[in-house]
């Protein structure tokens, strides 16, 4: 007699609207299966996760609040069964001042891509202890192709796309470790509130883009751009010749 | 720049877009005045200003507290009502009172203190709240209950966002074994049937009637009667699916809604088989057939459009409708979303609250300028003289005058209004009348 067990979620970067958006995605899905499920969510903010919690506590979702520096030194307690985890925390480099700050430029480096690797070969480590995993890395398509307007940004998340992409080849063998990296165009949220005119058919919601999320995790996918047109952007930024892309200012 | 409904309000503003509801007013800083502003459904200038900020409480919604024993639930501003029956249905439980629309927030739904097809059964909206959470310019947070500042509750129901901002709505919900509805569709000859059909239905919980804004005569109030109650028959709590099939894609050309075209939609839409419909619908088709459409408002083209909504007394009912629809028809100028409907008396405590005893009727109206003012002055005019009165949440032209007759309590809201809060319709109608 099998008893499904409990379905632990990990969310690093509790805050963030795509990984909530993923969250309450999930979190419906594995409701419809009467699935018990223990949501973590880990962030710098007590506050403002307790707050995010709150909503699926109301959903009787077994909730958990870790405050934790993610930039800093990996934590992940050993007592800690991990079904699923999130990786969602990141800053938006401001260019211009990496441009100008070599410790701005060397930090922002260090919480997009160091923290995140170290992350990913804690977990990676769980998972092969528990035999089972399943990790959903957020990327960028910044990550596809240096150019002027991000590359500091783009840069880290170009190394976190190869990191992601080695350690897919690593578990290719273990059908029930999996590695999904997702990279989002436009998406609808406080990180990109800044950006002038924005809204409009390129632009995803949060919501959009957890629905799409989750079913690349069932379909066991390695890697989705979301919304879908974004592949065919970034292809054709990719392939576009050096000498026409330098003269744009993208 | 944010856009009602309606689309023929175009203000300019700033816009400001909260994640976090202790943070959403704010006030320094924010170019004044300001209006909050949740999913944008209501029709006129309710939620907009011209200048200032709009606050947009979309990014505030999220459950703070649910009881699913008793169905006492307590969410941000701008959870809508779709967002809740995702969760509430399959749980067992549904909005006790729902607009035409799935998509509002739950604090919009208590500043229009909203009402549905059950009005005359449970009243409106706000008579199903339990408690609010009210923050103001100044700082202070306060709850507001029947039993706990009290006036202000009463006051902010129905206080179009204008007494503070809604931070979260504690809410009653209604328990239910299964998310079908049992629905009879019935023909309706004229006026007369409408009435003696509403009548016979007063059992049943829910009831609208769609009328044919063109039939004149005899035919007067032509239409579709519908009644409807939640299915006893336990079944799969299945909730909707919140992706509309189709989208409207872009603004449609002005003549495309013209009298001929709606006459000849009208003579099909009571024609159809689905007229006669009588057995079981989920609740998503019966309480939201447009919103399977994204954008539906984009029918009526660049100009936009009007709806006018109007309440009349029971005593005298009849004489008013047969008047507002004669003067349509006339007109030549209507739509083919015209909907009739009973109520009673109002048990909401909201102070400005739209509903009353009586019956109401609602129209949309393209934008065509101003002979479509000049009809919606006109219907006014026939509602007030029939001591009727007209809907804020839907309104974009009433004058001062009209408002301030329709309201006599309007002074206590403007008294308690938070002076960092406006809007252009209230604005409108608080210009003070020449004497």
């Amino acid at each position: 007699m099998t008893e499904k067990r409990s379905f632990t979620l990990l969310v690093l970067g509790g805050t963030s609207a795509i990984a909530l958006g993923y969250v309450r995605a999930r979190v419906d899905d594995l409701a419809s299966e009467s699935r018990e499920i223990k949501l973590i969510l880990m962030g710098r903010s007590a506050e403002r996760l307790e707050v995010e919690a709150q909503h699926f506590a109301a959903l009787g979702v077994e909730t958990e609040t870790k405050v934790a520096d993610l930039s800093g030194d990996v934590d992940l307690p050993d007592d800690w069964h991990i079904d699923e985890a999130f990786l969602a925390y990141g800053q938006l480099t401001d260019q211009d001042r990496a441009q100008g700050e070599n410790d701005y430029l060397s930090a922002q480096l260090s919480v997009n891509f160091d923290s995140a690797a170290a992350w990913l070969e804690t977990l990676a480590r769980r998972f092969e202890r528990q035999g089972h995993g399943q990790c959903i890395v957020v990327g960028s398509v910044a990550g596809d192709r240096g150019r002027q307007s991000n590359y500091a940004y783009g840069a880290a998340k170009a190394g976190l796309a190869v990191f992601v992409q080695g350690m897919q080849h690593r578990f290719a063998g273990a059908s029930d470790i999996r590695f999904l990296l997702v990279k989002p165009g436009f998406v609808d949220t406080p990180m990109t509130d800044h950006i002038e005119g924005k809204g409009g058919p390129l632009w995803a919601t949060p919501d959009q883009v957890g629905q799409h999320i989750l079913k690349a995790v069932k379909r066991g996918k390695l890697q989705l751009y979301t919304p879908w047109f974004w592949a065919i952007i970034m292809w054709i930024i990719r392939s576009v010749p050096s000498f026409v892309l330098h003269k744009t200012k993208l | 720049m944010a856009l009602a409904w309606g689309r023929a309000h175009r203000l300019s503003h700033d816009e400001h877009y909260p994640r976090y509801r202790d943070t959403a007013f704010a006030s320094d800083g924010l170019n004044g005045p300001v209006t909050f502003f949740g999913r944008g459904r209501s029709y006129g200038d309710v939620a907009l200003n011209d200048g200032g900020t709009v606050v947009r409480t979309e990014r505030l919604d999220r459950m703070i507290d649910a009881d699913w024993d008793t169905g006492v639930i307590r969410a941000e501003a701008g959870m809508s009502i779709d967002q809740l029956l995702r969760i509430s249905v399959p749980r067992g439980w549904f909005v006790p009172v729902t607009p035409g629309t799935k998509f509002v927030s739950l604090a919009g739904a208590v500043a229009n203190d909203v009402h549905g097809k059950n009005h005359h059964a449970v009243g409106s909206f706000g008579a199903h709240v339990l408690s609010l959470e009210l923050q103001r310019s100044d700082g202070q947070v306060l709850t507001l209950s029947a039993a706990e500042n009290s006036d202000l509750f009463a006051l902010t129901i129905s206080g179009l966002g204008l007494t503070g901002f809604i931070a979260a709505v504690e809410l009653q919900l209604v328990p239910i074994s299964s998310p079908m509805m049992t629905v009879e569709n019935l023909p309706m000859a004229n006026l007369e049937a409408f009435f003696a059909l509403s009548s016979e239905s007063a059992d049943w919980p829910y009831s609208v009637a769609w009328v044919d804004c063109f039939a004149k005569g005899a035919d007067l109030g032509r239409g579709i009667f519908t009644r409807a109650r939640h299915s006893r028959k336990a079944t799969a709590l299945v909730s909707h699916n919140s992706d509309a099939r189709l989208t409207w894609p872009m603004d449609a050309p002005g003549w495309l809604l013209n009298r001929s075209t709606i006459s000849a939609f009208n003579t099909a839409y009571r024609a159809r088989p689905g007229a006669r419909f009588r057995g079981a619908q989920h609740y998503a088709p019966f309480f939201y057939p447009l919103d399977g459409i994204n954008h539906w408002n984009r029918m009526y083209g660049r100009r936009g459009f009007y709806q006018h909504q109007c309440i009349v007394p029971a005593e005298g009912a009849e004489p008013a409708i047969r008047a507002l629809l004669g003067t349509i028809a006339d007109a030549g100028q209507g739509s083919f979303l015209a909907v009739l409907k009973q109520h009673r008396a109002e048990t909401s405590p909201g102070r400005n609250s739209f509903c009353m005893d009586g019956t109401s009727l609602a129209l949309d109206f393209a934008n065509k300028g101003e002979t479509t003012r000049a009809l919606l002055a006109e219907l006014d005019r026939i509602a007030l003289s029939h001591e009727g009165r007209m809907y804020p949440a839907k309104d974009g032209v009433m004058s001062a005058q009209t408002y301030q007759r329709c309201y006599p309590n309007w002074g206590e809201l403007e008294a308690a209004r938070d002076p960092a809060l406006n809007s252009a319709f209230w604005q409108r109608v608080t210009e003070t009348i020449p004497a």
